[in-house]
């Protein structure tokens, strides 16, 4: 898997989502699609911000797709091997998030996540999962250590199977590549491409430059109609 | 069109009401309940930031609509957005901005984030209600600005005002321009401006009768006799 320095990764999180989107669109020349750049709204901020300083969760984006009710066949079973995607997770010497998939009929119905799981992806290098269907167990996975999207909760499931991983995969309305950059907080999640990483994170500390001399101006102490007028009369 | 308001007392009367007790109050002002479409707000509205003062005390003030794009570039803007901000900057009360996405598909992008936040504050709002996602949300909080949305997203695409100083829908209610809002965590409740003063003595009607029912209901050592003459006689 093509990676970044460290740095950058660090770098990275110490911006919110919402300002890595912005720095993204700048160094793309303008805005893209936003299935291929930012979640939707359906997807929840279970467990996040879990050593409280605010920095966004980052890793590189490992994907699967599973089936939680029907499983292969009717039996709980994986083609692909689940052992295969841990060892991916397992091996890359970086901070990974894991994205999951429900491609069951129906979808979204059970869970696909759940605190056994969770503990095994931590301790194999997992930062966080995002997870396009539902996770049980959240206390578990708290206790795991794992930061937690999803779009739904429930208590269960069927017959349980990987179907594929390191594939394109659908989450939450955004497409997803495997080695994605993928910057989480309580707003979502934006995609970072690898090859444009270091430029995207260049331009965030532009932006919070930016926006920052905006927040300071309409935070002034006794700002009037005066000083609104004078801001539109400065953007001409 | 002037904002037609009412005594800055009847705003702050309302605010010491829950949203629940304006809506009972309004309901007995009425003479009846009237559709929900044009009373209160549907579940589907997440009450991300209220109470930021920690008083416990309603966001109320006046509805400021608006109809925005995230995603697509637009037709022509049909009014100027600093128009729109001049309506908030000049109506010499507290406002309420509301922001209706009617982009398609709507709520995929945010409508609003700390930049706009900011500029509210310093105008004069004091909360903003949304159809549609909001991001940012740690940043709306530190400009000062309670916040109610349908969801949260980190990006948007091209961005647009449409209109403003029109009827929207935010979570099934329709609220016209003017419109006092009542705010909390149950979501927002309508009062029209005309029938406010009276929904404000209803409201502390409502709630001493509710009061003697929580006291009569909360004694230490209800018994099954108590129950049995709640039903024959009622509150004593």
């Amino acid at each position: 898997m093509k990676t970044v320095a460290p740095e950058i990764l660090e770098g990275l999180a110490d911006y919110d989502s919402a300002t890595v989107q912005n720095a993204a669109a700048i160094v793309y020349g303008g805005y893209i699609s936003e299935h291929i750049d930012y979640s939707g709204p359906d997807l929840k901020p279970y467990l996040w911000n879990r050593d409280g300083f605010g920095k966004a969760v980052v890793g590189y984006a490992m994907t699967s797709t599973w089936m939680p009710i029907n499983g292969i066949d009717g039996q709980s079973q994986e083609p692909s091997g689940r052992w295969e995607y841990y060892d991916a997770i397992a091996q890359l010497d970086a901070p990974t998030v894991v994205v999951q998939q429900d491609i069951d009929t129906p979808s979204r119905r059970a869970a696909i996540l759940g605190d056994e799981m969770a503990h095994q992806m931590a301790a194999l290098g997992a930062v966080g999962v995002v997870v396009d269907g539902n996770a049980r167990d959240i206390p578990g996975i708290n206790r795991a250590g794992l930061s937690l999207w999803a779009t739904g909760r429930v208590p269960g499931h069927a017959y349980f199977a990987m179907i594929d991983h390191s594939i394109p995969v659908v989450a939450a309305g955004l497409r997803i590549l495997p080695g994605d950059i993928l910057v989480c907080d309580g707003d979502g999640f934006t995609r970072v491409p690898v090859d444009v990483a270091e430029d995207v994170l260049r331009q965030c500390a532009e932006v919070r430059e930016r926006e920052g001399a905006g927040f300071a101006y309409f935070s002034k102490s006794g700002f009037s109609v005066e000083d609104w007028e004078a801001y539109k009369a400065d953007l001409g | 069109m002037p904002l037609k308001t009412v005594a800055p007392e009847i705003l702050k009367g309302l605010a010491e009401f829950d949203s629940a007790t304006v809506q009972n109050a309004a309901a007995i002002v009425y003479g009846g309940y009237i559709s929900e479409h044009i009373d209160y707000s549907g579940p589907d509205l997440n009450p991300y930031l209220y109470d930021l003062d920690g008083s416990g005390r309603a966001t109320v003030g006046y509805a400021m609509t608006s109809t925005w794009t995230p995603l697509h570039e637009p037709v022509p803007e049909v009014s100027g957005r600093h128009d729109y901000m001049d309506s908030i900057a000049y109506a010499n009360a507290p406002t309420i901005v509301v922001q209706q996405d009617i982009d398609l598909p709507p709520r995929r992008g945010a409508i609003i984030g700390d930049g706009m936040a900011y500029q509210m504050v310093a105008l004069g709002a004091v909360g903003a209600v949304t159809d549609g996602n909001a991001r940012d949300v740690p940043g709306i909080k530190k400009a000062g600005l309670a916040l109610w949305a349908t969801g949260r997203v980190p990006g948007h695409g091209p961005f647009n005002m449409i209109d403003h100083g029109i009827p929207v829908e935010v979570a099934g209610l329709r609220i016209i321009p003017g419109d006092i809002l009542v705010c909390d965590g149950d979501g927002v409740t309508r009062v029209p401006v005309d029938q406010a003063e009276d929904i404000l003595k209803q409201s502390h009607e409502v709630r001493e009768r509710e009061g003697k029912t929580f006291a009569y209901f909360s004694k230490p050592g209800f018994t099954l006799d108590d129950w049995e003459s709640y039903k024959a006689n009622g509150i004593p």
